[in-house]
């Protein structure tokens, strides 16, 4: 993968809100409580703003200017290790919420996202590959 | 075992070898004599074999224009997978002589999976694993696509019937010949000029009508038969536009021709890998499934699933943590095929070659050109409102020493060129040994040192000598980034950084003034290869062992005594420093994509004036299109390596080449081109199932 910072932006808010959603949804619905899931996207979101810059700057080192889909993979985890932690302490999070339950929720969106960005996505918005992931 | 054949075809012939790889037990009972007949389930195009031999004997000869769909083999008879390829050859019989077939051969194949499955076999199931892929939108699609076709049907019904009713069974490229260059030159040059018409800016179309050239009227033309008009006329058919509206014009019978060619000259065989991503699909317009997913799901068809997940952990972890992956020749230009039946690419092109191209008083263009039918030659016109050239390289860019000595020998075996072909040289040299000295350090340097490696494992007494014009202790360095070098060798994946495919480099480019980018692209540019553990063992090797050296300076004169060549070099200051006796040159210096070689882009470039960019080739928008050949509404676009120096870099690529064709069907589109649609959303995907489903765009 070869993003720009304005495409991982793009990338980031269009998955997150539309395969993510979904699957947070479902989430909601088997957890019975759709604002925790909800909520956790918010931040995963947010947050990932800043991730998405801290990626492109150590993009920078590369020569290749690529981002492997392993460091994708590997930068999802540390997000998600990140939201866990600083999750008893962010508004709109249940106390309730075990981390099994937001290990499952977390990783099936990460996985979901990323076999969609290695993919599909391209079938759907064929440009997408061609402008660094921006769709805009 | 010799085995009395009734197989009518190589089809049949490699049937009854994987009939009796199937059958280890009787096969080594030798002395059987089966009668088989076959119905041939495969392809076979070209000049036509009839009878194949296998054996263990080594590589005796090389081209027999066969095909066999499926796996294991391409259009050469080469077999494509494993390390078998060498140990068995195929040789060229009559009718009715018999088919040997000996155990280690059948043991090979057997080894290699050679069984060659239909090809309709083998599409179902790469279909299933698209489909179950894509499994997440599916059912959002299922009514949109449905009402999709209702909408195309409502809109095109005659040109979607015509073309349903067109043959779509194998082969669809029978009868389709190519042609040589020079013979369309040599038939141009016995045609009388051309009438006065064509001298003016503006040709009138009334004035076609009266002159005695028979005229081709169609909306979208290409120029040249290669990979760019296939790449735009792929983009265009999947875009909406009818086989019937295109044109192509071009000397080689199937896109990949002149690829394959320069491949093979270079080293790389079918079942050899290309410098290029398993994203770069020239047959597929999306770029997903790549060639490393559609590689590993061949492979746990096959019960290998190690290798699959091999192929796969490739392209999750290149380029930080493995080497890239690359997909082996042979597949891709099956993978070529396969498009190129399914876009009706036969039914557009045409055998020929283009003179000129002039603009009409009408807003079109008209193009003539020697056209051969396969009897005759001609000389026509097309007419078109939309053009498309990327004629690419015109040969092997030749440096002057070379020119000068093969002017005063007439030497061609001695001295040659990478992008020749030059198999002799590793014949020789591994009959007799000897000493090379190697011009270059590109891939194709590389391929060719790994070829003498190659050859020095038959001879211990092969040589190199590696002439280099400066050293490179280290690699350029642009921001925080720099490129590795190992041993004076720049390493790089690609020809040019990833990024500048579609990423943070071409987005750079792109938004570059013109002195911007000629800096960029002087720092990112360069001769490279790719980082591969195997070759920086082989030259590191060859380093300590001596038998590969590295020379710094410059050949200044080239001369012949003895048998041997005196290759006088010149050191970093430009004095004389060393003169070198070798058994061979062989320069990997590179193809010659000038505008200057071209006559066509040459009269191009003096009738219109057109500006040439600061790499002294055709200067293109954003849109790829050439702005000086504005004619009313008619558009004319450019791509590949004709273009090179613009704002894209990698425009020489398959991923380039596909990059220019959707720029410019989008321009289309925003103008209004006919049947042209923007390709988005679910348009795009219900394309995309069609591609998978093999279907007529």
């Amino acid at each position: 993968m070869t993003m720009t910072l304005y495409g991982r932006w793009q990338t980031r808010l269009l998955l997150l809100w539309t395969a993510g959603l979904l699957v947070t949804l479902v989430y909601g619905l088997i957890y019975r409580n759709v604002g925790t899931p909800l909520t956790l996207l918010l931040y995963v979101t947010l947050f990932g703003f800043a991730w998405d810059a801290l990626y492109h700057y150590l993009q920078g080192f590369r020569w290749e200017g690529d981002w492997p889909p392993l460091f994708q993979f590997v930068g999802g985890l540390a997000e998600g290790l990140l939201v866990w932690a600083l999750a008893g302490s962010l508004p709109g999070v249940s106390p309730a919420l075990t981390l099994g339950q937001f290990a499952a929720h977390y990783l099936t969106v990460l996985l979901v996202i990323l076999a969609l960005m290695l993919g599909p996505v391209k079938v759907v918005f064929p440009r997408w590959r061609y402008r660094g992931g921006q769709w805009f | 075992m010799h085995i009395k054949r009734a197989a009518r075809s190589v089809g049949g012939a490699l049937a009854l070898a994987a009939a009796l790889i199937g059958q280890p037990a009787a096969a080594q009972r030798g002395g059987a004599k089966l009668e088989c007949s076959f119905d041939q389930p495969y392809l076979c195009v070209g000049r036509y074999v009839e009878v194949v031999d296998f054996n263990g004997r080594g590589l005796i000869g090389r081209v027999y224009g066969i095909t066999v769909a499926g796996e294991g083999f391409n259009l050469d008879g080469h077999f494509i997978r494993g390390s078998a390829r060498d140990q068995i050859t195929i040789l060229e019989q009559r009718t009715g002589e018999a088919v040997t077939l000996d155990l280690a051969s059948l043991a090979a194949l057997r080894d290699m999976g050679a069984t060659p499955p239909p090809p309709a076999a083998q599409d179902a199931s790469l279909d299933l694993l698209l489909l179950i892929s894509a499994a997440l939108l599916l059912v959002l699609v299922a009514v949109l696509l449905r009402q999709e076709r209702t909408r195309e049907a409502r809109a095109q019904p005659a040109a979607r019937d015509e073309e349903a009713l067109r043959p779509v069974n194998w082969p669809t490229d029978s009868g389709v010949h190519s042609v040589s260059q020079a013979d369309a030159l040599a038939f141009l040059d016995r045609e009388p000029p051309l009438p006065a018409v064509f001298s003016e800016a503006h040709v009138p179309a009334a004035a076609l009508c009266e002159t005695t050239l028979p005229i081709d009227d169609v909306t979208y033309l290409a120029i040249g038969g290669g990979m760019g008009s296939f790449a735009w006329a792929d983009c265009l058919r999947v875009s909406g536009v009818a086989a019937a509206q295109i044109m192509v014009i071009g000397t080689t019978a199937h896109p990949y021709d002149v690829y394959r060619r320069l491949c093979h000259a270079s080293q790389v065989s079918d079942d050899d890998r290309l410098r290029s991503d398993s994203g770069a699909t020239p047959d597929n317009l999306w770029g997903w499934p790549g060639y490393a997913l559609r590689e590993a799901w061949r492979e746990l068809q096959r019960g290998k699933a190690g290798a699959a997940l091999a192929l796969l952990w490739r392209v999750f972890a290149e380029t930080a943590l493995a080497e890239p992956y690359t997909p082996r020749a042979g597949d891709v230009f099956r993978a070529i095929d396969r498009e190129a039946w399914r876009i009706n690419w036969y039914a557009m092109r045409r055998a020929g070659l283009v003179q000129c191209l002039r603009k009409t008083d009408d807003g079109r263009y008209a193009a003539v050109y020697a056209c051969y039918d396969g009897e005759v030659w001609s000389r026509r016109v097309a007419l078109a409102r939309y053009v498309h050239i990327a004629t690419g390289c015109a040969g092997p860019r030749l440096l002057p020493e070379l020119l000068d000595y093969r002017a005063r020998t007439g030497d061609l075996v001695h001295a040659v060129h990478a992008y020749e072909d030059h198999d002799h040289v590793y014949a020789r040299l591994a009959e007799r040994g000897g000493t090379v000295l190697l011009r270059g350090r590109g891939i194709t340097a590389a391929t060719v040192l790994e070829k003498l490696a190659a050859a020095r494992a038959h001879n211990p007494n092969v040589c190199v000598l590696h002439l280099m014009r400066t050293p490179l202790p280290d690699g350029v360095r642009v921001g925080r980034a720099a490129r590795p070098v190992l041993h004076h060798w720049t390493l790089q994946p690609y020809n040019w950084p990833k990024s500048s495919f579609g990423g943070t480099w071409q987005a750079r480019l792109e938004r570059a003034s013109t002195a911007e980018r000629r800096c960029l692209l002087s720092a990112l540019s360069g001769v490279t290869t790719p980082p591969r553990r195997a070759f920086a063992h082989l030259v590191t090797r060859g380093l300590r062992e001596g038998w590969y050296q590295v020379y710094m300076g410059t050949l200044a004169h080239l001369d012949s005594e003895n048998g041997m060549l005196l290759a006088g070099v010149r050191d970093l200051q430009g004095e004389p420093a060393a003169l070198f006796a070798v058994d061979y040159l062989i320069d990997a210096t590179g193809l010659d994509t000038e505008v200057s070689s071209s006559a066509l882009l040459n009269d191009l470039v003096r009738h219109y004036a057109l500006a040439l960019n600061a790499s002294g080739r055709l200067d293109v928008t954003g849109d790829f299109e050439l702005t000086p050949m504005r004619n009313d509404g008619g558009r004319v676009f450019a791509a590949g390596a004709i273009t090179a120096g613009g704002f894209y870099a990698p425009v020489d690529s398959f991923f380039g080449l596909q990059f220019a064709a959707q720029r410019s069907a989008d321009a289309l589109a925003r103008l209004g081109a006919p049947d042209v649609r923007r390709l988005d959303g679910w348009r795009s995907f219900s394309q995309w199932l069609r591609w998978a489903r093999g279907e007529q765009p």
